[in-house]
């Protein structure tokens, strides 16, 4: 993925999908489940509105977060202007000093590892509110099922939003110094 | 000071009609050239004004493709000077050959009704144009700025500042620094925590032998312009580098000294550089990106 494409779906999954989208949802599901305000349709829509909207979106969070050091290094802008036509050897030296200096110099392996981490937890968090939901589902009406599985989904929403949070250190553009 | 223009253009059959009003109004004549590069004839607007065409102009403006009519043709054959000469073109300057691009250029078509060149921009580049000519310093027209989207050669520089500490810091481990702007560069770039994986890398690569090619400054100009450039051609790319930069940075070098020293170095063959210079220069680079916001 070149770094123009992988920043066009960073900020599609990261700003636009994430958090003005999805985040604001599962708040809105959290009101509900809590008793705070009704919501007939929301809650019948619960396996549509949350669970396929996860499952559609999870991946490509696993994709930007295992592309984003090949895609984002500053030894990418070696294949563009002004360096396309560099000799071989000038780029194979620089390629190496600028990736690995960006690597040292901006932590770049713990900023992956601490998404990966959060998109774990995020995953985890989603099987244990899927699990319940649909376990209560089968005995309960929506808003009572929805009620039970409360503390659920406010521990997805807490896990979506630190996936967001540590999504946000992973650089919306190439660093070079 | 000279005070005429003169447009080369081999792409256009119009003559003055659009381009002669704008710089009449700013007081200043305007000739106007086209050819075909195939053919040694040029063609002079106003035809009848052939005979008494001047040989020295304030401002040159070549359309991209009519590069060898103005450089052979007419400057290196017939002796014409200009105190600014510019390219200019509508199309995206990645498309463009380095040669070209790394010289000043604009992104208007001052013989067409299609992007032509505003009051605004025809009183910037004369003002420009004047001082250049009388040797003096000026802010770069907004219209010859179109090409920075984002700053490509700071960050090109910054990435080649850190291939040359890093192999001077490689070579002379016993002597590295602990105090100065070398040593301030290497701890900027994250050195000291990357140097071990990076000299694996050279050893595995089997590029041991070839980290003393940073100390030349052909290392610095084929990494900008590929290794087919001819001599004239490297200082040409050069001396565009500095313009390129100051205008990427909307400032002048001038007023740091580390990176004017490094691009002067490249042209200048008298001029000797050390790992404390190019430090400066890589540190004065990382302030500039940050304060463009392409940093950090």
């Amino acid at each position: 993925m070149t770094p123009g494409e992988w920043q066009k779906r960073r900020g599609a999954w990261h700003h636009d999908w994430l958090r003005n989208q999805f985040l604001l949802l599962l708040s809105a599901y959290v009101k509900i489940a809590d008793g705070r305000g009704r919501d007939a349709a929301r809650e019948q829509s619960v396996e549509y509105s949350i669970f396929a909207d996860w499952c559609c979106h999870v991946e490509e969070a696993s994709l930007l977060i295992e592309s984003f050091e090949v895609s984002m290094s500053p030894r990418t802008l070696l294949d563009q202007p002004p360096f396309s036509a560099a000799p071989a050897g000038v780029k194979l030296w620089l390629a190496i000093v600028s990736h690995e200096l960006w690597i040292a110099r901006g932590g770049i392996e713990q900023r992956i590892r601490r998404a990966r981490i959060a998109l774990e937890a995020a995953r985890g968090a989603f099987a244990v509110l899927e699990g319940h939901w649909r376990r209560d589902r089968r005995t309960a009406e929506a808003s009572e099922a929805l009620a039970s599985v409360l503390d659920d989904l406010r521990e997805f929403r807490n896990c979506c939003e630190a996936l967001g949070a540590d999504f946000s250190y992973l650089s919306r553009r190439v660093d070079v110094v | 000071v000279p005070s005429d223009v003169l447009v080369v253009d081999v792409t256009s059959p119009v003559g003055l009609s659009v381009v002669e009003p704008l710089f009449r109004a700013a007081g200043v004549r305007t000739w106007v050239v086209t050819a075909y590069e195939e053919e040694d004839d040029v063609t002079f607007h106003p035809s009848e004004a052939a005979d008494e065409l001047p040989k020295s102009y304030l401002l040159v403006l070549w359309h991209q493709s009519s590069r060898s009519v103005w450089d052979e043709k007419l400057k290196l054959r017939a002796g014409f000077t200009a105190a600014l000469s510019l390219w200019y073109t509508t199309a995206s300057p990645e498309l463009l050959p380095l040669s070209i691009s790394a010289r000043e250029g604009i992104k208007r078509q001052p013989l067409t009704e299609s992007k032509p060149l505003g009051e605004a921009d025809v009183l910037d580049l004369l003002a420009f144009a004047r001082a250049k000519a009388r040797g003096q310093s000026a802010s770069v027209p907004v219209v010859m700025t179109w090409l920075t989207r984002q700053p490509e050669r700071l960050m090109a520089l910054s990435i080649l500042c850190q291939g040359y500490l890093a192999s001077n810091a490689l070579r002379c481990p016993a002597e590295a620094p602990v105090q100065g702007p070398f040593a301030e560069a290497l701890n900027k770039m994250g050195w000291w925590e990357a140097h071990e994986r990076i000299r694996d890398r050279v050893y595995s690569e089997g590029l041991a032998e070839s980290l003393g090619a940073v100390d030349g400054r052909t290392w610095w100009l084929e990494a900008f312009g590929g290794n087919d450039l001819q001599f004239t051609e490297a200082t040409s790319v050069a001396s565009g580098l500095r313009f390129l930069i100051e205008a990427e940075m909307r400032v002048a070098v001038g007023e740091r000294s580390g990176i004017p020293k490094l691009l002067r170095w490249l042209t200048e063959e008298e001029l000797e550089i050390c790992p404390d210079d190019v430090g400066r220069a890589y540190c004065e680079i990382m302030s500039l990106l940050e304060t463009l916001g392409a940093a950090g």
